[in-house]
């Protein structure tokens, strides 16, 4: 796998979605606050190696939908699937058990913590005291970091994050969660704070990601990146998902149109 | 809560070329990158500073300044660990995002515990548990209250601070003071010098270059700041009272129990200044219900001179142990001096500040 090329690989997966159930399904998700309708009975399922984008502006529910699917909100309403067997995802530990694994822009690292810690937070490897092992840790970090973000200039795993670049410490939460391989990794706006070349790069580990069994749910404002990459797509507006469509039934034009006129 | 996900589904990473390249590239920061970012650096240089001025003003003027007489140096290794220990206890949970105020009144209620059981009575590994206990249950208090209700851990511990002291005869009993007279041994393990304990257990000849003369007190010190050093930088603990007081949500989303890790910290906090007000009390020989007043606001002091945020997520055990160590050196200075005695706490509140600024230029550089 050469990470520093940016693999765009042709549709080939309109077919796919429809054997056997698919990997994770939501069926009939409402939230409402108060009067507002956040979700309103939403559908939404991801296959197996695929890169859904979800899109929608302002709004629309895209992040209700995220924080619901990463345990960290509970529906009112709705069924979750995985691999067509019911499952609980209503807590963080569940979600995370249930192989979801949510990476958010912002909240994503601890800034005064090192590389290395950040990256182990939650998951230390320790022994049977607790106490951590900080050559696993070390050894591991660096290949992490030697495989993912290479290019992203870090010099070490015990620079604090806050010490990085927006984009370097983006990377640093993909890498994370790539290690820890769970089959969903759900990217909030992974793509809107980095560079040119970073963005390459992150779309391209999606990419890689879909291919190697892990897929990914794309969340984004920019269609650009989203169609380079996503295989289907999950148009939300209004609290509702009004289209879901694989790339290859649909162009540029009509998934801008459709954010635009819902 | 111990995750232990080996992570041994290393995706791609595993062959060995990739991670001899690897090593090469991201070997340990170097020095002066680790020097710069580590949050004692400060206080460890006015710490060195002050100490070099004061070996050489007392070479130069022994008779004026007797700072290097052996009575003097014990003194003041007697002295670190009175604010020192409180400290360590407060800077955990000062990094792990959380005040604690009621240390004051823990290290006076929790000891007058032990003091008021042993007289009963009581065996004294008991009483010391029941001590350990209240304060213990104090600082679960804390942690709940403050958790629970979202309200500032300032304002929870503040409120304790009183309720404990006022409420201290209640809990101990009406007597203002209590002999407490452990056995001899006990006694020397915790409060005599190292000669003492050597003595207790065999003939020997008092240990060279006055290594002897070491008090206890501040072994203890040190063991107990290793300890913390152990939990907040090679346990799992530690980790977690850095994410949880550096970025609490982050730390929710990477799976960390932020509510059991912050309970956790009230009640070490709490647990050490019962420790401290333990070896207070052994010393004196005596426990009192009378407050010390200001010790909760010298262990914050400590821990913002030793280079911990207000804000958590920031600090290390040796900038605490640096900072006590400082402080207890600038009295010595002024009694050695013969300069009045608010000349300390004038310095303590002018480090305050310069401690804070230093925090936030350096958090600004970021």
């Amino acid at each position: 796998m050469d990470m520093e090329t940016v693999v765009i690989v042709e549709v080939e997966e309109t077919l796919r979605v429809h054997d056997g159930p698919p990997l994770f399904e939501a069926r009939g998700i409402s939230k409402s606050y108060g009067h507002v309708n956040a979700l309103m009975n939403v559908d939404f399922h991801v296959g197996r190696n695929e890169v859904v984008g979800l899109l929608g502006d302002n709004g629309a529910g895209k992040s209700t939908l995220i924080k619901v699917l990463s345990g960290v909100v509970i529906p009112d309403e709705g069924q979750f699937f995985r691999n067509g067997d019911p499952v609980d995802i209503s807590s963080r530990r569940k979600s995370e058990a249930a192989g979801i694994q949510t990476i958010y822009q912002d909240i994503a690292l601890v800034g005064s913590m090192s590389i290395m810690r950040n990256i182990f937070a939650g998951r230390e490897p320790t022994n049977a005291l607790g106490f951590l092992k900080m050559r696993e840790m070390r050894s591991t970090s660096m290949d992490i970091l030697d495989s993912y973000v290479r290019i992203a200039g870090i010099t070490s795993p015990d620079l604090p994050v806050e010490d990085l670049s927006g984009g370097q410490a983006q990377a640093v939460a993909i890498a994370r969660a790539v290690h820890f391989k769970r089959d969903i990794l759900l990217l909030d706006e992974p793509t809107s704070a980095l560079s040119v070349r970073e963005t390459e790069k992150v779309l391209g580990i999606m990419r890689e990601l879909a291919e190697s069994g892990v897929s990914c749910v794309f969340v984004t404002h920019n269609i650009y990146h989203a169609f380079r990459v996503c295989d289907r797509f999950v148009v939300m507006a209004h609290g509702q998902s009004v289209k879901s469509v694989a790339k290859a039934d649909t162009s540029l034009n009509e998934l801008t149109d459709l954010i635009m006129t819902h | 809560m111990t995750s232990t996900i080996t992570p041994s589904e290393a995706p791609v990473t595993a062959a060995s070329s990739v991670h001899e390249h690897a090593v090469r590239r991201y070997r340990q920061a170097n020095w002066w990158t680790r020097v710069r970012l580590h949050p004692a650096g400060p206080v460890a240089i006015m710490f060195l500073g002050l100490l070099a001025a004061c070996i050489v003003a007392g070479l130069l003027v022994p008779q004026q300044f007797a700072f290097l007489n052996p009575a003097n140096l014990s003194l003041i290794l007697k002295q670190i660990p009175n604010y020192g220990m409180v400290a360590l206890g407060v800077g955990l949970l000062m990094i792990a995002g959380e005040f604690d105020l009621s240390v004051g009144s823990v290290f006076v209620v929790a000891p007058f515990a032990m003091a008021t059981a042993y007289a009963a009575g009581i065996p004294l590994p008991v009483a010391i548990l029941i001590g350990f206990s209240i304060a213990a249950l104090i600082g679960l208090a804390n942690g709940l209250i403050t958790l629970n209700f979202g309200i500032p851990s300032f304002i929870t511990t503040l409120g304790m601070l009183f309720i404990v002291r006022t409420s201290a005869p209640f809990i101990v009993g009406y007597a203002r003071s209590l002999p407490f007279k452990p056995p001899e041994a006990f006694t020397e393990i915790l409060t005599g010098d190292v000669n003492d304990v050597i003595a207790l257990f065999a003939e020997v000849e008092q240990l060279p270059l006055g290594l002897g003369r070491i008090p206890m007190q501040f072994i203890w010190f040190i063991g107990f700041a290793l300890l913390c050093y152990l939990i907040l930088n090679r346990h799992f603990l530690g980790n977690h009272f850095f994410a949880a007081g550096g970025n609490p949500n982050a730390a929710r989303f990477a799976g960390i129990n932020v509510y059991r890790t912050k309970v956790f910290g009230f009640i070490l906090s709490s647990v050490f200044a019962a420790a401290a007000g333990l070896f207070s009390i052994t010393r004196l020989q005596t426990a009192m219900t009378n407050p010390q007043l200001f010790i909760e606001l010298f262990a914050v002091a400590i821990c913002v001179i030793g280079g911990l945020s207000l804000f958590g997520g920031r600090g290390s055990v040796i900038g605490i142990v640096l900072a006590a160590a400082l402080l207890q050196l600038v009295q010595d200075v002024i009694i050695l001096a013969r300069l009045p005695g608010f000349y300390l706490d004038m310095f303590v509140g002018i480090m305050i500040v310069v401690g804070v600024v230093i925090n936030q230029v350096v958090r600004r550089k970021y």
